[in-house]
Formats: structure tokens, sequence, C-alpha cells
């Protein structure tokens, strides 16, 4: 068996599906299709904007994660990251309502950071046997830390004023904001570009970092600190997309597979396709809850789309892999 | 000496797996670096190869420079090496694997294409690398090792032979002769004693982390010291260094 993949095709595809997805987000609104008139078009470009940045964000964060555990199952959702996130910004801002409002006048970005990345050293530590990641242990030690973390969220929702649990609550379910905050929106973007780039400009590190660690080493890789670049790389990402939109299952997961079947598994693509394809996925997700309102429930959030669309991928690919190297 | 490794020694963990070895070879030569498992062989030549992440002392130096204090990047420019197990957690085609040569270290698209001929892997660089039989991979994964190693650098081989047939291991063989008639140190670990009696000009013995012996392979590879090292014997037919293979039931089942 020979591979030639016709890369210039797979780009137009890629291309493709991201600006359909855009345009048929932006001609559905919360009463089906219609055309986006002035007085409504900020709304739609509001979601569309926030979706892709969120969504891109994850599709990058789970190629970093991928390439640093060597692990085709590992997404920020899987292994607890936006999780993490998510109650470190739900104790952020209940810290905000007893005074503290510095804690959140970012938008709650440091927060979110923190709490994936600790999240993911959390996992990465349990997840190890006998010196070396094994990748059972690792999913387990994932589902453990998004379990308590959302347990935890929960809690803390419980303890929040009144008035503020209603829009923690939503969000904590994923939402696709129509008039996003500017700080996290611009900030989310400009680390989106910035990471984007670093992973492009060391694609072929990141390429090296799938052998075994001496043979990385041998090829002049210096894997200790890599590594650490990629877990507050991808812990940035994944608190960027939960503070803008919530926690969102499997887009991390999904975006950066599909960018793989089509372009191969060099990351100079996968830097630049699994981004786009997560962008593609998140704004697709949202113009399936508007098109597609459940009988008596109404719209649905978000994240119970991409869970419904992920959930089944993820089973094929652990099925496929059996939860080792791709 | 090209290569000077003075009072090496290497830990795993608490255990000295390498207790203060002190050897060298000249550029130009082929080292075969043999002794029984556990005794140390890998833990030697992944310490000189600057791959061990655990805990080591000594010097390793490699034309005047130590490789045991030098960035991960200078090293790479003078010494290659190849895992006993490869490991490629990626979807990669074999020439996407023999281009990760390049990863760091600047390699031309002539490097990689002289390693492609030289191991002969031509018709298996489109194919997944994952579809390879187990002797197509390591010879995949050596031509990468050929694409990174400049002639006159150190090329570090941990059990090459590892999987592959007759006719791969006589090519492999064959392309270490021309590194090392170019002016490059090829140091390999074998456990097949024949073919680093018909491959090496020095040999290396390891035993229980020590150097039982070393220098030019005529002087090491007596059957004597084979015997009595190995507890096998060994005989010369037509001057072919070859075990006595006679396996016998010695403890009964049952």
């Amino acid at each position: 068996m020979t591979i030639r993949r016709p890369r210039a095709a797979s780009w137009l595809l890629i291309v493709a599906i991201t600006a359909i997805a855009a345009i048929v987000r932006l001609m559905l609104g919360a009463r089906g299709w219609s055309w986006p008139t002035p007085d409504i078009v900020d709304l739609r470009v509001g979601a569309l904007v926030s979706a892709a940045v969120a969504g891109a964000s994850l599709g990058l964060s789970g190629v970093l994660l991928q390439a640093l555990l060597r692990n085709p199952l590992a997404s920020p959702f899987v292994l607890g990251l936006s999780s993490g996130a998510g109650l470190a910004v739900s104790v952020a801002a209940l810290a905000a309502s007893w005074g503290a409002a510095w804690v959140i006048a970012d938008g709650g970005l440091v927060a979110a950071t923190i709490g994936s990345a600790l999240a993911l050293i959390v996992v990465v530590t349990a997840g190890r046997r006998h010196g070396a990641i094994d990748p059972v242990t690792l999913l387990l030690a994932g589902v453990v830390v998004a379990s308590v973390a959302g347990a935890l969220t929960i809690l803390v929702q419980y303890l929040m004023p009144p008035s503020s649990r209603g829009d923690l609550m939503a969000w904590a379910m994923g939402r696709i904001p129509e008039l996003p905050e500017r700080v996290p929106l611009v900030v989310g973007a400009v680390l989106l570009v910035a990471i984007g780039w670093w992973s492009i400009a060391r694609a072929r590190w990141l390429d090296a970092a799938c052998t075994a660690d001496d043979e990385a080493l041998s090829l002049g890789v210096d894997l200790p600190a890599v590594r650490w670049r990629l877990v507050v790389l991808s812990g940035a990402l994944a608190g960027s997309s939960v503070v803008l939109c919530g926690p969102i299952a499997f887009v991390g997961f999904v975006a950066p597979h599909v960018a793989r079947l089509m372009l191969g598994a060099g990351h100079r693509g996968l830097g630049v396709a699994s981004p786009m394809l997560g962008a593609a996925l998140l704004i697709a997700a949202d113009a399936l809850r508007l098109a597609v309102p459940l009988p008596g429930a109404g719209k649905l959030p978000v994240a119970v789309v991409t869970a419904i669309l992920g959930g089944p991928i993820f089973l094929w690919v652990l099925r496929r892999h059996g939860g080792r190297g791709a | 000496m090209s290569l000077v490794v003075d009072s090496m020694s290497v830990w795993h963990g608490a255990r000295e797996a390498v207790r203060g070895v002190t050897v060298g070879a000249p550029a130009g030569r082929i080292v075969a670096v043999i002794g029984r498992n556990g005794s140390g062989k890998s833990s030697m030549v992944r310490a000189i190869a600057g791959v061990h992440a655990g805990r080591r002392s000594g010097s390793v130096v490699w034309r005047g420079g130590d490789l045991m204090t030098s960035s991960a990047v200078i090293r790479a420019r003078s010494v290659a090496y190849v895992a006993q197990r490869p490991l490629v957690a990626a979807d990669f085609t074999a020439r996407e694997v023999i281009g990760l040569a390049g990863a760091v270290v600047v390699r031309s698209t002539e490097h990689v294409e002289r390693a492609i001929e030289a191991l002969g892997v031509r018709d298996l660089v489109d194919r997944p690398f994952a579809a390879l039989s187990g002797g197509e991979q390591q010879r995949v994964v050596l031509a990468r090792a050929l694409a990174q190693h400049d002639v006159g650098g150190l090329l570090v081989l941990d059990e090459p032979f590892n999987a592959m047939d007759l006719a791969e291991q006589h090519r492999v063989a064959g392309a270490l002769q021309c590194l090392a008639s170019a002016g490059s140190l090829v140091l390999v670990v074998l456990h097949d004693l024949a073919l680093a009696d018909a491959l090496a000009h020095e040999v290396w013995w390891m035993e229980a982390g020590q150097l039982r012996a070393s220098g030019p392979r005529e002087a090491v590879l007596s059957e004597a010291a084979l015997g009595s090292g190995f507890g096998v014997a060994f005989e010369r037919v037509g001057g072919s260094l070859r075990p006595i293979v006679a396996p016998r039931c010695e403890t009964p089942a049952g």
C-alpha cells in the first residue's frame, strides 16, 4: 500500500468546508433561516467570530496535546483540561462575587490557563506507569479529573449569588456568545495566532517528538523544554476557548483527526488545517443547533451537539488504535 | 583517538549500569559492542550518544568536544543514533520518517536521497511506516540516521540488525563498511558474535557494567575467551567465527 495524498485538493476542501460553515451560520438566527439584516448582522457575526476563535483554539490545542503525549486520543476535553479551566473560571467568578473583582478583570483568561495547565499536569503525573505514560491510565486519569472538576464546578455554582448563577450555569453547559466580551475574544485571537505561528515554525520539532524520547533527543530536539512549552501553550488555548464559550466536547479531538486523514501526519499542515477544521466544526455545530431545534426543549447547548457528533468518532478511533500511537 | 570515553558511569535509578568505563577508538573504524544481556552495552552507547536521560558521570569527547555537556542541537550535528526498538507514533510514510533527519539539523534533499539509496529503501518510501515489516522499519530508521550523519561523524547503533533477514543484514553491513572507509566511526551493539567478527575492526566487550576487554577484533574474539564469557563453545571454520550450537534438555519437564 502506498500513500499519495492530493494536498492541493485537500486544502481546497478544507477552505470550502470552513467557508460553507461560516455562510450557513450567517444565514441562521434564533428563528431559523433568514437573511442577516443590518439590525441582527452584528449578533450573527459575533457568534461566528466567537465560534471560530474557540473552535480553532480547541483544534490547535488538540494537535499540540496529541504531539505532547504521542497519543491520538488526547484532547482538551478528554484529558480534563476544559473541566479544569471551567472550574478555575467558576472559582474566579465566585471570588469576584465576594469582592475580589480583580481576579476576573481579564475575563478569567489567567485563571482558565492555570486551571487547564494544572489539570494537564495532574493527568500526566497520574497517567505514568514505570516512568512512562500509559495511554489507558492517562485516559482514566483524564476521566477522573474531568469528573471531579465538573462536580466542584457545580458546587461553586451553588455557592454563587442567585443573580449570577444562571449566567454561570449557561456558560458551563457550553454556549456561543452573540455579543462576546471584547477582552477574552481579542486575547483569545492573539493567543491563537501567536501559538499557531509557533506551531508552524516548530512543526519539525513536533514531528520529531512523535519518535521515542531517545530518538527525538538524538535528532536534536530538546524534549523537556519542548514538552513544557506544549503544556503551557495547549493549556492557554484550552483556557481561552473555555472562557469564551465554556467547556466544549470533542472539537479538539475530531479536528486533528480529520486534518490528519486529509493531509497526513506532518505538523506543518496540521498546525493550519486543524484550527481551520476546529473552527468549521464549532460553527457548524452552532448552526445545526439553530437549524434543528429540539421539540419542546428549544435550542440545545452547542456542547451537547459536539458531544453527540464527536462521541462516536472517539469510540471509532479508540477501537482502531487501542489507545496507542497514531 | 577521535572518541575518548573517560571514567563513564551510568545509573538507572539507584542501579549503576555502567561503572567507570574508560575506552577510545579512532575514526574510520567499526567498533562492535558485545556482552551478555544486562551487561551495560545499551546503557553505555546511549550515554555516548547523549540520549540517556538519567544520571551519568565522566566524559565523552568526540573530536575535541564533550558530548555529555553539549546541547541537543550541537550533538545532533556530529552524532546520529538508532534505538534498539524504534518508535514512530504517527501515520508517517517511510520517506517522512527518513526526512526527520532534518527536523532540527539542516539536511539537504541530497542527504536524504543518498541515504535512501545506501540502504536500498527506494521501494518503501511511499508506504506507511507502520505497515512495514520489522526489518524494513529498521532499515528505514537506519536510513534516517544516515541522512542525519555527516561523513566523518559518529554513528551509534543499538542492535540494528534485529528483525532483518540475511539479505538485509548483508546490505546494511556493506553500507556501514562504506561509512567507516570514508572516515566515520560506527559504534554498533551486536548480539551476533559471528556478525561482529565479520563486520568490526575493534570490539568492546562489556560484562557486569564494566569493560572486560577492548581492542582489535582478532585479539578480543578468541574462542577460549568467548567460551568462558558466554558459556557457549566457539570454533573458527575457514577463518569465520561461529558458536557450536547443540541444545539439549538438561532439566526434564515434569
